[in-house]
């Protein structure tokens, strides 16, 4: 160390002593590490001064020039907090050094005005604070090399969050890219609580073998789970429902805390909270804020600064609170609905109780019965430390195709320096030397066949064999649409038109699309009145009463974790037994006794299966507690299997319990049973994928992908021009490839997906052989059972037919004559 | 298409599972909306659509005429989907079509797309009119006549039939266990039928979203068939 890196050492020590604060050890291992010029992985929870080890690590150690730190973050809500906490930080240091060079540190994400970001190229900033896609636009640039020829480390803020997405593989590429401008690059990832480190370590420092450091945080403090049951327990367990009848109790348990988040897992949910919140306690109003992604940036950041200064009582909010955000903890912290995972659970418990010595405390509100069980087997999973793991994605084509145009834009590239640099990171370090090529030939021609896609080029090598992006209009929307955030087409809400008054956030086009003139909704909290849609702004006034629709929004749902889904079956194996210990059990003890009596509680070596028939069909409900995405893939494995022995068109529903199988046939269900089954030699993945192309659940997976590697250009809210009206939409591209490019990079990487994420085939197989070991149990309902309700109640979202058409067609025309004459 | 697709027939004519209406009597075949280079328009914009679509389009014309020999085939507007799409590849493709068909006599209504496409190439001997032409007792159009919704003006205050395309209608069908499916489909009314589109890579409009009233008849294409269904209770 130099004398002013010692002088700067020292500056920080003063800086704490000033605060009377005591520099934490892994603190002061972060500082020595970038002394040493080391990179690694900075393990710890939100709130525990992260944010200080790694920027200070960054001031003890460099010289400021322009642009020489990049910090990654996957919010733009956490990227404004973070400019505030490093600025403040880094002008008190100056303070204390009044020698030292001032840090200047600028914001950049895709709220970032215009005139902002000219001001920030001509004067860049010493700490650049950015989002993965606006570091992606950032490199898109010609001059892109130039701008970071001054750059010395990347840090990444809640790597665990961009981890195990496609957002975090199109910061893997940008790395590498960077790694290969900028050798000596530090990198240093900050992660919260995951189950498997070393995943998290290699994905961000793949070449850092052994040199990665890993340094623990404070450990996590202790958690108490608590639960609020109902004062009566419905006979069936209805999903969504009983969410609310939990009011009173909720209002009690909020009256009781001095500041509160209430988490809810959509934002349809967190609206629907609000308003009830809100009617229950009118004088809340002003105290009580709503927070989710959808709603309009600024009006975010009001609430966090309220959250922050403390005039805000009451937030409720999804996981668009989950991360960062520096606001002072709370009292009280509510998850309705299940939280589905341990780490989640944990990190949202995280929000409460920052005093030392004081334990974070969550408190369950269940939306349906079954999830009174949930509490149980969380305590118990956080108890023996089993946290879920997150994996980086494998070799995502679009991803890949997508990032080879942007470098295209920014000055080329040559193919076999190109392969080496991707192949550098953890997402593509098996990519084939085929994939490569289909990649290459899809920028260049479209696809595989030399003839197949005439007209269409994005990317070609020049006389030097320097691949570049030639056309002015398609770099253009190239740049419109980086990222690997797939949405639907969304519109901007906003009052007016006349005047132009505050935006509100935005909707997807689809809600807006079924509005009517005049027609009522609520939305960020206010009741509003449609006016019209124009523009890609859906203009709107204030409406008084209370009857209003409330839109969804497509979002992904989580499934429930294996490790929840284990415990869940030994809650139930419990009560097969009629062992009830806990108010949760006790709780829910009627619910099981009455399924015990039309059917049976399943013991933990048992699978049960019920069938039901009904005016729809002949139901099937399987009860494999494997949790949502595993589910789904044993259903439609099932249904293929069923139909192999009968032609039929079966309809399906999950949750996470279980699946439930609806034959359009009538078919007598129980025959069928062992068959779908099957025995352990049987390798299921090809049944599976044979199962899909069946189903539609390779071509919905298809829409994001046509997204990011730019088949169907992203939404713009506020954009001139819908989305939908440009475009072919993804289906038709889908249903083109199918019939006419088969062999189409895009349409196998659709079917790996399905196959890896929203089935999970390897828990899907594991699951398979413990049903497969398990003893049978067949039952046959009259009634629906309260394990099977939730199911039967549950919107059918999959099909899986083997019929033609025309016999389907038959059939429904049959059917409608037969209501015509009733 | 081969032989054994199964026509369904409503009024004199007889409806083929490709989307055409045929007249036996009168051998002339009506298409609509067959958007060619349509996909290559969109590679020209810089989006990979694969090739192929207007080579099946072409295929499955010269299927029904196989079947059918029609004398004279009438194109309900929107033949060519833009002026980007017809490029020499196209022209080639529909030449030799052309001159495996020479004796057959085409005549286009010209559509919106066609009209801001340009003049059709020669060589490909299309003769474009603008809407109505009147073909062996049937007026054809590209857009719809405008439906007043007065009672006597259901069959346009006329006997004649009128055949239109533009719209691509398409039927939600809903079966047992909540089965569902989308098709594209004829469209009558009265006298008044709305064709497919013949088109491969076209969209579609859902019938209850046609404002032309309720229909007298659907017939849905299932690809080898063309069924008569009935309206569905509500829109998809």
């Amino acid at each position: 160390m130099n004398d002013s890196g010692a002088k700067r050492k020292r500056c920080v020590r003063s800086w704490f002593e000033h605060r009377q604060w005591q520099a934490f050890p892994f603190q002061r291992a972060a500082w020595r590490a970038w002394r040493q010029q080391r990179s690694g992985l900075l393990h710890a929870d939100t709130g525990t001064g992260k944010t200080l080890a790694m920027g200070f690590g960054a001031w003890q150690t460099l010289t400021p020039t322009p642009l020489c730190v990049l910090w990654v973050t996957p919010m733009r809500a956490l990227a404004a907090d973070a400019v505030t906490t490093l600025q403040t930080a880094f002008d008190e240091l100056a303070d204390l050094a009044p020698a030292s060079a001032r840090w200047q540190v600028g914001l950049r994400t895709g709220d970032t005005a215009g005139r902002e970001c000219a001001r920030q190229d001509r004067k860049p900033p010493h700490l650049l604070v950015t989002t993965p896609e606006s570091l992606a636009v950032l490199m898109a640039r010609a001059d892109s090399a130039q701008r970071f020829t001054q750059l010395a480390a990347v840090v990444v803020d809640e790597w665990h969050e961009l981890l195990g997405e496609k957002r975090g593989v199109l910061l893997q590429l940008a790395l590498a890219r960077l790694r290969r401008w900028r050798p000596m690059l530090i990198v240093w990832g900050m992660s919260a609580t995951l189950g498997d480190l070393e995943e998290a370590r290699v994905a961000l420092l793949p070449t850092a073998v052994g040199d990665g450091l890993v340094i623990r945080g404070k450990v996590p403090k202790t958690m108490r789970i608590e639960t609020l049951l109902p004062e009566r327990l419905e006979r069936f367990p209805w999903a969504g429902h009983m969410g609310l009848r939990m009011l009173p109790q909720v209002v009690e348990t909020l009256e009781a805390a001095g500041s509160a988040l209430v988490f809810t897992n959509t934002r349809n949910q967190a609206e629907i909270w609000y308003q009830a919140l809100l009617e229950a306690r009118p004088d809340w109003a002003g105290l009580m804020a709503l927070h989710h992604g959808s709603i309009a940036p600024a009006a975010r950041a009001f609430v966090e600064r309220g959250l922050k200064s403390g005039s805000l009582k009451l937030v409720v909010c999804t996981s668009s609170l989950d991360l960062g955000v520096d606001f002072l903890p709370v009292e009280q912290v509510l998850q309705v609905g299940s939280a589905k995972g341990v780490a989640r659970l944990i990190q949202r418990a995280g929000r409460s109780g920052h005093a030392p010595g004081r334990a974070s405390q969550i408190t369950l509100v269940p939306t349906h019965s079954l999830e009174i069980l949930e509490a149980a087997a969380l305590r118990q999973a956080v108890a023996a430390g089993h946290i879920e793991s997150r994996c980086s994605p494998r070799e995502p084509l679009d991803v890949l195709v997508q990032h080879l145009v942007s470098v295209g834009l920014s000055g080329g590239f040559r193919a076999d320096e190109m392969l080496l640099e991707v192949r550098t990171t953890h997402a593509y370090r098996h990519l084939t030397d085929a994939d490569w090529q289909w990649c290459l030939d899809f920028i260049r021609q479209g696809g595989r066949a030399l003839t197949a896609y005439p007209q269409f080029q994005r990317c070609a090598p020049d006389d030097e064999g320097v691949w570049r992006v030639i056309d002015r209009r398609i770099a253009q929307r190239h740049r419109m649409n980086i990222g690997t955030i797939a949405s639907d087409a969304e519109v901007m809400v906003r009052f007016g038109p006349t005047p132009p008054g505050q935006r509100l956030g935005s909707v997807e086009e689809r809600f807006v699309a079924r509005l009517k003139v005049g027609e009522r909704f609520w939305f960020a909290g206010r009741l509003l009145e449609f006016v019209r849609l124009r523009d890609m702004t859906c203009w709107v006034r204030r409406a008084r009463g209370s009857r209003a629709s409330t839109p969804r929004w497509e979002g992904g749902r989580m499934p429930l974790s294996t490790t929840l889904a284990a415990a869940l079956r030994v809650q139930l194996d419990a009560a097969a037994h009629g062992r009830w210990s806990g108010r949760e059990m006790r709780a829910i003890r009627p619910l099981l006794e009455l399924q015990a009596r039309v059917s049976l509680i399943p013991r933990e070596h048992q699978l049960l299966v019920e069938s039901l028939h009904s005016r729809e069909g002949a139901w099937l409900f399987v009860h494999a507690f494997a949790g949502r995405s595993a589910n789904l893939g044993l259903a439609h494995l099932f249904a293929w299997r069923a139909a192999a022995v009968e032609k039929d068109s079966i309809g399906i529903a999950v949750n996470d319990y279980g699946f439930a199988l609806l034959s359009a046939i009538g078919r007598d269900w129980s025959s069928v049973v062992p068959i779908m089954l099957g025995d352990e030699d049987r390798p299921v993945s090809q049944e599976v994928l044979a199962s899909l192309n069946a189903a539609e659940l390779a071509r919905r997976r298809f829409r994001p992908i046509a997204q990011i590697a730019g088949l169907v250009a992203g939404a713009v809210p506020g954009g001139r021009k819908s989305a939908r009206q440009v475009q072919a939409s993804a289906g038709l591209y889908f249903d083109v490839f199918r019939r006419h490019d088969p062999g189409n990079g895009l349409l196998s990487q659709s079917e790996r997906e399905v196959l890896a994420d929203e089935l999970e085939i390897r828990r899907l197989t594991d699951a398979l052989s413990r049903l497969q070991r398990s003893e049978l149990a067949c039952k046959t309902l009259t009634d629906c059972s309260p394990l099977a309700f939730p199911l039967y109640v549950e919107r059918l979202r999959e099909r899986l037919t083997n019929e033609s058409l025309v016999e389907r067609v038959r059939r429904m025309t049959a059917r409608l004559e037969e209501l015509a004459d009733a | 298409m081969n032989d054994s697709a199964i026509n369904a027939t409503w009024e004199r004519f007889e409806l083929t599972p490709e989307g055409a209406v045929w007249d036996a009597a009168a051998s002339v075949l009506w298409v609509a909306d067959v958007h060619l280079g349509k996909a290559a328009t969109y590679r020209r914009l810089g989006m990979p659509v694969p090739a192929g679509t207007t080579a099946s389009n072409l295929l499955r014309l010269e299927g029904v005429l196989a079947r059918t020999s029609a004398a004279h085939v009438v194109i309900l507007g929107d033949l060519v989907h833009s002026r980007l799409g017809v490029d020499r590849e196209l022209s080639a493709q529909v030449e030799a079509w052309r001159a495996r068909h020479a004796r057959v006599r085409l005549t286009l209504i010209e559509g919106n797309h066609d009209r801001r496409s340009g003049q059709l190439p020669a060589s490909w001997r299309i003769e474009t009119v603008g809407q109505p032409l009147h073909v062996a007792g049937v007026e054809c159009r590209h857009e719809p006549p405008v439906i007043r919704t007065s009672a006597a003006s259901d069959t346009g205050g006329q006997s004649g039939f009128c055949f239109a395309g533009h719209v691509h209608p398409a039927v939600t069908l809903d079966g047992p266990a909540r089965d569902r499916v989308r098709l594209p489909c004829f469209f009558a009314r009265n006298r008044l039928l709305l064709l497919p589109a013949f088109g491969d890579f076209t969209g579609g409009a859902n019938v209850h979203e046609v404002r032309l009233g309720r229909p007298t008849a659907l017939f849905a294409l299932t690809g080898q068939h063309v069924i008569q269904v009935s309206l569905p209770a509500t829109a998809g």
